[in-house]
């Protein structure tokens, strides 16, 4: 699953600039020898993780409902609450909002159900599987990401616990 | 707001469940009673958890108000199952501001699971009462 991740990249760009700027330093007149020094890579923001896993929900989502239409109307509602968690988490981590398929493309390029098993409740208990595993992504991140940022972490994991329970 | 001022918040939160618990129970069907007892319990268990953390941090634990007032009429089961949600959704509010009151991971797991405990009874509820659709997409929002 391809997320842009612009964020990331313009991080890497400031780290780059902070060390180039070290080493213009060391080169005008300081008296303490300056060794320069690479920019440590930039690690990736913990938030992303569970963008990644909800953007992939949404899209177990669309496949299993695309390989079993008589559990739609049971998984609609949940799809579109987990949209506007995948909406939500790219604001918090400054991605913007997400550039939308067409319908007619997205009637085209319909998810593919090789990945979905043929049983709907063997379907039900792999969608359960990946929200337990969101769940405590979240879970983990809520103990220790910024007091901002808790939240909506906090809320996203009791949420993954909500739609584990719709699917039983 | 302090990390106290967010606790005192969430036990008075579950002072009101609690009580409201009582308004729900009187409306409700008989088969639905052993339910909204179990989760009245729950909430107690919370209340008592909550009142003892403030004490470790010598905080004096809020005490419960005598009355409080419904934000609808409860006169039948309906109306008393939707009281019910309410009240779950009012803790899963309470719990979740404590989240970002405080960096203390073991604080803010026992925040998540007042969280997420509300959220879940909120869902049984709306489950029962046929509210569609019976999730939020950020519960305690």
């Amino acid at each position: 699953m391809g997320i842009p991740l612009p964020r990331r990249r313009v991080l890497v760009a400031i780290a780059s600039g902070a060390g180039a700027l070290g080493l213009a330093t060391a080169c005008t007149g300081s008296s303490t020898p300056v060794v320069p020094t690479t920019a440590a890579p930039t690690a990736p923001d913990p938030l992303l993780s569970v963008l990644e896993e909800r953007a992939r929900l949404v899209e177990a989502y669309d496949a299993a409902g695309h390989q079993h239409p008589q559990l739609l109307a049971r998984l609609q509602p949940l799809r579109m609450q987990t949209e506007e968690q995948v909406l939500a988490l790219r604001l918090a981590l400054g991605l913007g909002e997400p550039t939308r398929r067409p319908t007619a493309s997205r009637a085209t390029n319909s998810p593919s159900a090789s990945a979905v098993a043929v049983d709907p409740a063997v379907t039900l208990e792999d969608l359960r599987s990946a929200l337990r595993a969101s769940g405590s992504t979240a879970a983990a991140l809520c103990e220790t990401t910024t007091a901002q940022r808790a939240p909506l972490v906090g809320s996203l994991a009791a949420a993954a616990g909500c739609h584990e329970l719709l699917l039983a | 707001m302090s990390v106290i001022d967010a606790l005192q918040a969430a036990l008075a939160g579950e002072h009101a469940v609690i009580w409201g618990y009582g308004v729900v129970g009187a409306e409700v069907t008989a088969a639905q009673r052993p339910d909204v007892r179990a989760a009245e319990q729950a909430h107690r268990s919370r209340r008592d958890q909550t009142a003892d953390l403030l004490l470790s941090m010598a905080a004096v634990p809020t005490e419960a108000e005598a009355y409080y007032e419904l934000p609808f009429p409860v006169i039948d089961p309906a109306s008393g199952l939707r009281l019910a949600v309410h009240l779950e959704q009012g803790a899963a509010a309470a719990w979740r501001f404590v989240l970002g009151g405080t960096d203390d991971g073991e604080l803010r797991r026992t925040a998540l699971a007042g969280l997420t405990e509300a959220a879940l009874q909120a869902t049984r509820w709306r489950l029962v009462a046929g509210i569609q659709p019976a999730t939020v997409a950020f519960p305690g929002q």
